[in-house]
């Protein structure tokens, strides 16, 4: 049996200050090739769900394991989100100060040794998304649909086993959003990646193997 | 891309903000500057002055806060002189005189200084035009101008000038390597003594020895000096600066403004980069989110510290020069040596480099626990 990539037991995520309990009683693993969509309404704790499986937020119950071990500090959850996870984020979050060659490489940084081999990866990735052209422009010279797509090439950028989308498809209009979701699971399927992707789009949600929907922080039966 | 890539971007994007931080810093760096440049220049102003007319040793009144203020009799020098290892003592009396210029018709503040006209002291005068003063009172006065005064008040040799009101001529212009003798007006001693109406008195005297030995000798000789003229205090030549009063005053303002100077700095590079912080708490969220140690994020934000530093540091050092350099030029101030210390120019690469380490250690540290979700929380 193979150790699971990222397994939750009995999570539980509880606000203090807001008194609000975001996930409660979750246990889930995540394999080498999963896929699957967590759909739920606002507030069922979908991002909170993603947090926590991307090594960016701590349980206040319960355990995460990745790769079998819990990390002890920041360091560690840097080091597992660098290295494990690649996240593509609603709103992009590019850096705006860096042309989208460079965006694809700031990952990179204490993975990737040299400047060269960044640079001739973050050129692949770039080619991989098809936006090769676009290398030299900055965030705010690109339109929505090329900036996802640097998105999704910078999550690749180590190489991780799991990919986590927040509404990936959200900012887009419809053709870009075909367009990023398509190149979204051929990478999934090229690279036999695990990827977990939270949508409110059910269409979006039908394209991977498997949904998991979240009420009020349990997943419904 | 290297790293050092991101934070240069960073700051080139955000360019009035940068610049805004670069003057402040250049401003305390450049007022750091020129007061310590102000005061190390004057003190070696002081001591090349009395090394350059060969006087070995000076003698004041002992206790003299102020050698202007207080003065001593002329004969003194002529019964030290009898000493066996002297071979030459020069009365010199020094003043503040009113100056008026021609033309707009303001008064200055020259300090003029008096010595015998037979005296050493002359030997190693350099004049540009014109002789050295001779005695003429009560018929006026003869002065040379440092050539700094006569530039400033238009002079040259044969020209009228007045000095607490009474006429005299100048008889000659100085030129000299020495910033003091460029800034000061000369005169023979006895005509000095009759303008500031203090006949026979004198404010230091000039020894030259027969052998000037070692500075242990000298200092040796001083003591023993001190015993048999006990009215007086004796010093070797390059102790002058740490003996003078005046110097010593603006060593304790220069002291004293330093480290205002400094914490200025500080202030707004802590300032500046805080804020930064604050407003680019999202960035530091996605650099976290992708993967970034709390380590090279806190890298990331003092390397930003340290070229901000560097940067204002080196306009600053460039203002403090330019600065330095205008007030030494200003025949009314006080003399002022600008020589080049590569010592002082690593002691300050130093300060600045720690500028900005200091500057930015608790921004880069409020940076480096910026959690992940705090930034991408909007989604």
């Amino acid at each position: 049996m193979t150790t699971p990539l990222i397994q939750l037991e009995d999570v539980e995520r509880t606000f203090a200050k807001a008194r609000v309990t975001a996930l409660q009683g979750l246990s889930l693993e995540i394999e080498k090739g999963d896929s699957f969509a967590v759909c739920g309404p606002s507030g069922s704790g979908k991002s909170t769900l993603l947090h926590l499986l991307g090594a960016m937020d701590t349980p206040t119950a319960g355990r995460i394991r990745f790769r079998g071990s819990e990390p002890e500090n920041a360091k560690q959850q840097a080091a597992i989100r660098a290295e494990l996870i690649g996240f593509v984020f609603q709103s992009f979050h590019l850096l705006p100060t860096l042309t989208a060659l460079e965006n694809i490489q700031v990952p990179m940084f204490g993975v990737v040794p040299k400047s060269r081999d960044r640079k001739e990866r973050a050129k692949e990735l770039l080619e991989n998304v098809s936006l090769s052209h676009r290398a030299a422009h900055l965030p705010g010279e690109m339109s929505g649909g090329e900036r996802q797509r640097i998105a999704i090439a910078r999550a690749l950028a180590n190489d991780p086993d799991v990919i986590l989308a927040d509404e990936p498809t959200g900012n887009l209009d419809s053709t870009n959003s075909a367009k990023v979701l398509d190149l979204l699971i051929e990478l999934r399927e090229a690279k036999d990646l695990a990827m977990v992707v939270v949508t409110h789009d059910q269409a979006v949600a039908g394209r991977f193997d498997r949904t998991v929907n979240l009420l009020d922080g349990r997943v419904e039966d | 891309m290297v790293f050092l890539a991101i934070p240069l971007r960073n700051l080139r994007q955000r360019r009035l903000r940068t610049a805004l931080t670069v003057l402040g810093i250049a401003v305390g760096i450049g007022s750091l500057v020129s007061l310590v440049g102000m005061s190390r220049g004057a003190d070696r102003a002081f001591i090349l002055a009395a090394l350059t007319r060969e006087t070995h040793l000076i003698a004041t009144r002992k206790g003299a806060v102020d050698v202007l203020a207080v003065s001593v009799e002329e004969e003194v020098g002529r019964q030290i002189e009898r000493r066996e290892e002297v071979a030459e003592v020069a009365g010199e009396l020094l003043g503040i005189l009113d100056v008026r210029r021609d033309g707009d018709g303001e008064t200055l503040h020259m300090i003029v200084t008096g010595w015998p006209n037979d005296s050493f002291l002359w030997k190693s005068f350099d004049l540009s035009e014109g002789m050295i003063p001779r005695p003429r009172w009560p018929e006026g006065f003869e002065i040379v101008l440092g050539e700094n005064w006569a530039g400033a008040l238009e002079k040259s040799s044969g020209d009228e000038v007045e000095l607490l009101g009474y006429p005299g001529t100048v008889s000659g212009i100085a030129i000299s390597e020495i910033v003091a003798n460029r800034q000061m007006g000369f005169m023979e001693l006895s005509d000095l003594q009759e303008i500031v109406r203090e006949p026979g008195q004198i404010s230091t005297l000039n020894i030259r020895l027969k052998d000037p030995g070692t500075m242990e000798s000298r200092v040796a000789l001083c003591a023993e000096l001190e015993e048999e003229f006990p009215e007086l205090s004796f010093y070797p030549s390059e102790e002058l600066a740490a003996e003078s009063a005046a110097l010593g005053f603006l060593r304790a303002f220069t002291g004293a403004n330093s480290p205002v100077a400094i914490v200025v700095a500080l202030i707004v590079t802590v300032n500046t980069l805080l804020m930064s912080v604050v407003e680019r708490k999202a960035e530091f969220a996605i650099y976290s989110a992708l993967g970034w140690a709390p380590s090279r994020i806190l890298r990331l934000v003092m390397i930003e510290g340290v070229i901000l530093s560097v940067i204002g540091g080196l306009f600053g050092v460039l203002i403090g020069w330019a600065a330095l350099r205008w007030v030494a030029s200003l025949p009314y101030l006080l003399a002022i040596e600008t020589t080049f210390d590569p010592v002082l120019v690593a002691v300050w690469a130093l300060a600045i480099i720690a500028l900005g380490i200091g500057g930015s250690l608790y921004p880069a540290w409020r940076a480096s626990r910026t959690r992940p979700i705090e930034g991408i929380a909007s989604n």
